[in-house]
């Protein structure tokens, strides 16, 4: 809990700083949702009801929604600081410090992603409350949703770290962090709601982990999942935590085997 | 004839660079087809679901405006993007100094010294798709609307280029700027969606304010015919072009000529 705190305050200073670039950041953000605004109306404008499953106000509430899970689960930036530790070797000063690198590294994202959400949290309730027309404010589910979106968090933290780890053998990853960036963002319904994939494309999908980082929740708080359907989409999410948890651990240990800190 | 020179062996010196880092040519080029190819499939599943038209765009004119999207952003990102980008952290570090002095229009330097080669690619993957949507969707277009065609893009590329160049003007007086690159892509954005969908307002301000329709849909209106005035036709619409690419590379050359001036003091 200590250290929990002590990662607390080196984030909220290091937010401090650069405090006018993540709002700058947020709010442009929120110009591509008002895009989505024009767009599906236009779409919808041709007598359809529902397209996926989707009513208007749920459609656009789904790019709201999923616009700030992804801000909130992006793990773009941790990748890329571990990635730079491991090349230039600043890790050593991870490895000497009598906490596992992997546990402190969590805390101070952990921290990091807490501070980012209290900030944002009121201009994105300012936000949907000046677009109140199009959100569809019911959650039907909003303990499973939280439970979900908990999960999707540690998914998304351990798929950034193993791309983080695998510096040690490649070097340079941001091309494959790019490459990775924009499959994700089809293959995680981020640009579009999985249900209006077809059905087989759809099904095909479950067997990755991208659905279970953004779609999975989303859909939860849509209500559109019957509860057994949410139990099993939980369940998976948790099985993928584990298989990546592990793979992760033996990934870790592989590369500080390798690591050897040249030019640090 | 001297800076044609000078241009071609920049462009000789990049290739070689590319030479050797193949495999990050590659990861670049596959990288930005995946991006693209999201957009396309985002529309071509938005039509599957039995809609007929978006706005009065059917799925071909729609695929007409996405290729043009790539073939614009390739040729920007191949021929200006990371000379632009730089400019900042160039101003930071005191390099900008050291290219000034150089007898070559600082404007050239700055902006044209890099090439692409992985972005600039996509010039033909977007130019394959653009033909592959004119024949999928039986659009006939002529000679006269293909050298229009040609010519809007050509300034959808100055306007690209003068519009950022503009904002990383602003470095030197500011140095830090990633806020306001940031607002460059998410305006720039806006203008990659079908105009109609916009009320008529906004797509006036998407026009004279921040051109961000005359970048990406004016050349393709050229093609399908979907203007965004219904009293434009192509000439007007190529002449309009003009005008405000003008106005913005004029703006911002002078500008940048302006700022060199506070940052010589």
């Amino acid at each position: 809990m200590r250290i929990q705190k002590a990662a607390f305050k080196l984030k909220l200073s290091e937010f401090t700083i650069y405090r006018s670039n993540v709002f700058l950041n947020f709010f442009f953000g929120c110009v591509p949702l008002l895009v989505q605004i024009f767009l599906w109306k236009a779409i919808y404008g041709n007598g359809l009801e529902r397209i996926g499953g989707y009513s208007y106000k749920q459609m656009i509430t789904y790019y709201v929604l999923t616009f700030l899970c992804s801000e909130i689960l992006d793990a773009r930036d941790n990748t890329v600081k571990m990635s730079e530790m491991i090349q230039d070797g600043q890790i050593h000063n991870y490895l000497l410090k009598p906490i596992g690198f992997l546990s402190l590294n969590y805390k101070l994202y952990q921290a990091e992603k807490m501070i980012y959400l209290l900030n944002v949290g009121i201009p994105f309730l300012v936000f949907c409350l000046a677009i109140h027309k199009f959100i569809y404010w019911k959650a039907y589910n909003l303990l499973f949703f939280v439970i979900s979106f908990c999960l999707a968090f540690v998914l998304k933290y351990m798929i950034g770290c193993i791309l983080g780890l695998i510096t040690t053998w490649v070097e340079e990853i941001t091309g494959l962090l790019d490459l990775l960036n924009n499959v994700e963002k089809f293959l995680s319904g981020s640009l579009i709601p999985l249900t209006l994939l077809p059905s087989g494309l759809n099904m095909a999908l479950s067997f990755f982990p991208f659905k279970y980082t953004l779609f999975v929740p989303v859909d939860i708080y849509m209500g559109n999942m019957k509860s057994q359907d949410m139990g099993i989409s939980i369940g998976i999410q948790a099985v993928w935590c584990i298989v990546l948890g592990l793979v992760l651990i033996i990934l870790k240990n592989e590369a500080f085997k390798k690591y050897s800190g040249y030019g640090s | 004839m001297r800076y044609l020179k000078l241009y071609l062996n920049f462009v000789k010196n990049c290739f070689r660079r590319e030479t050797i880092y193949r495999f990050n040519f590659f990861v670049n080029m596959f990288t930005v087809v995946m991006g693209y190819a999201s957009h396309i499939l985002f529309y071509y599943f938005v039509y599957d679901t039995g809609i007929e038209q978006i706005s009065g765009w059917d799925r071909y004119q729609i695929y007409c405006l996405l290729a043009t999207v790539w073939i614009v952003d390739s040729i920007f990102g191949g021929v200006f993007f990371f000379n632009l980008i730089k400019i900042p952290s160039k101003v930071k570090n005191y390099e900008l100094d050291g290219l000034l002095t150089k007898p070559v229009n600082s404007v050239f330097m700055l902006s044209l010294r890099q090439f692409n080669f992985g972005l600039f690619s996509g010039t033909f993957f977007g130019a394959a798709f653009l033909i592959y949507s004119l024949w999928r969707g039986n659009i006939r277009v002529s000679a006269f609307g293909i050298l229009c065609y040609l010519i809007l893009v050509m300034c959808a590329v100055i306007l690209l280029f003068s519009i950022l160049f503009i904002m990383v003007t602003f470095s030197l007086r500011f140095v830090r700027i990633q806020g306001l690159i940031g607002m460059y892509w998410t305006f720039m954005d806006i203008g990659k969606n079908p105009h109609s969908i916009y009320p008529m307002a906004l797509k006036y301000g998407l026009v004279f304010i921040i051109p961000a329709i005359v970048v990406y849909n004016f050349p393709v209106q050229v093609l399908v015919g979907n203007h965004y005035l219904r009293y434009l036709n192509s000439v007007s619409t190529l002449i309009l072009a003009i005008a405000i690419t003008a106005v913005f590379l004029t703006g911002s050359v002078f500008y940048f000529r302006k700022s060199l001036r506070y940052y010589y003091d």
